[in-house]
């Protein structure tokens, strides 16, 4: 019976020593919070890239580019953001336009133009699932835009200044012409005038107005009297 | 006495007990300290970084439409973000199947719907300062109502 006491004031004593040694470790442990906390960003980054990864990979994607070069099964292909390798499988349909007929992977040329719809990233290699080859690249029909300040109108032309040369550009009845508020006239604008157009450019190299945007009026110069009043 | 000696005792490993839990919180207590000032210096260094590395009125441009996206329809939203309208000329969208030029809102975001062209359309955004600053983007957008 009295061994009872110094049992338990040794057991306590214990776990008093543990308690503390436990307490400064958990201090010592978060003195790592920081790389802790990189440690989980990390993990949670990981995991949300994975899941957008997955979630990217089940969603079809659409590369226009032209063919570069066919290895076996994977036809290369180079788009505006660079090269991508589209794999063909028993489930690729190729087809070649204009008219959309079947053909083999053998029939593929390099420089065919080529939009391939498939599934995968641009990073490792694309599971081509359609595939459309054209002995002409798929091109977007030659545009150009600029800000430039109105010199003169001629007929069907506005005649505009962008730093030293100067602009000839074409309006038709399809021209929009608009400012911030809306849809105006083209008579609503001035010489002075600074506008922001968008407009086709022909073989020529000539210029044909889409859309003028008045993005600035010419400043109006107050109106000096005449000599001869 | 043998009594007094138990008790003399058992009080002296109390006050060691005790001192031992002091030590191990105070010893707790100065970690935690040295962790929160680094952390804190840690943090203003980021921040300091990051204003160093913004410039709020360098023109910049954010689409949010996705870019080699596939659609069944004809039509596209071209959405993003840039300088506020007070600080930008006009945004410039060209597609395949016609143009738009718009104004950003007051925070710098814009929304603009445009007509697709079957097949592949390439569609080119560029956003323009009065002193002719700009910046461009390009996305890729296939219209085709086949499965894939």
């Amino acid at each position: 019976m009295k061994k009872i006491p110094k049992i338990l004031i040794f057991v306590s004593f214990i776990a008093s020593f543990a308690t503390s040694s436990v307490l400064a470790e958990t201090a010592t442990t978060s003195g790592d919070v920081g790389e802790i906390t990189e440690n989980l960003k990390n993990r949670l980054k990981a995991t949300v890239e994975s899941v957008t990864e997955t979630d990217q990979n089940d969603i079809p994607k659409a590369y226009v580019g032209v063919v570069k070069d066919i290895v076996k099964d994977t036809i290369v292909i180079e788009d505006k953001d660079g090269k991508i390798n589209i794999k063909i499988n028993d489930d690729s349909d190729i087809l070649r336009s204009p008219g959309n007929t079947a053909i083999k992977l053998e029939s593929v040329r390099i420089d065919d133009g080529i939009i391939a719809l498939g599934y995968g990233s641009r990073e490792e290699s694309v599971d081509g699932k359609r595939i459309i080859v054209s002995a002409d690249p798929f091109t977007p029909p030659e545009k150009t835009s600029a800000i430039s300040v109105i010199k003169e109108f001629a007929k069907n032309t506005i005649i505009l200044v962008d730093g030293e040369k100067e602009i000839e550009l074409a309006t038709t009845l399809k021209t929009v012409f608009k400012n911030s508020d809306g849809v105006i006239d083209k008579a609503d604008l001035n010489e002075g005038d600074t506008i922001l157009f968008s407009a086709l450019v022909d073989e020529d190299g000539d210029y044909t107005a889409t859309v003028v945007l008045q993005t600035k009026k010419a400043e109006t110069q107050s109106p000096s009297p005449s000599p001869l009043e | 006495m043998k009594i007094k000696k138990e008790v003399t005792v058992a009080v002296i490993i109390g006050l060691l007990i005790g001192a031992v839990v002091v030590g191990g919180v105070l010893r707790a207590k100065s970690a935690l300290q040295k962790i929160e000032s680094s952390l804190n210096s840690t943090l203003k260094g980021e921040s300091f970084k990051a204003d160093t590395n913004s410039d709020p009125t360098s023109l910049f441009l954010t689409l949010e439409t996705a870019d080699n996206q596939i659609t069944a329809s004809n039509k596209i939203t071209i959405a993003g973000r840039t300088l506020p309208k007070d600080m930008v000329a006009g945004i410039v969208i060209n597609g395949e199947n016609g143009d738009s030029i718009i104004v950003p809102d007051e925070l710098g975001s814009f929304s603009q719907d445009i007509s697709l062209v079957k097949g592949a359309n390439t569609i080119h955004v560029t956003v323009y300062q009065d002193d002719g600053t700009k910046v461009d983007s390009t996305i890729t957008v296939v219209y085709t109502t086949s499965e894939i």
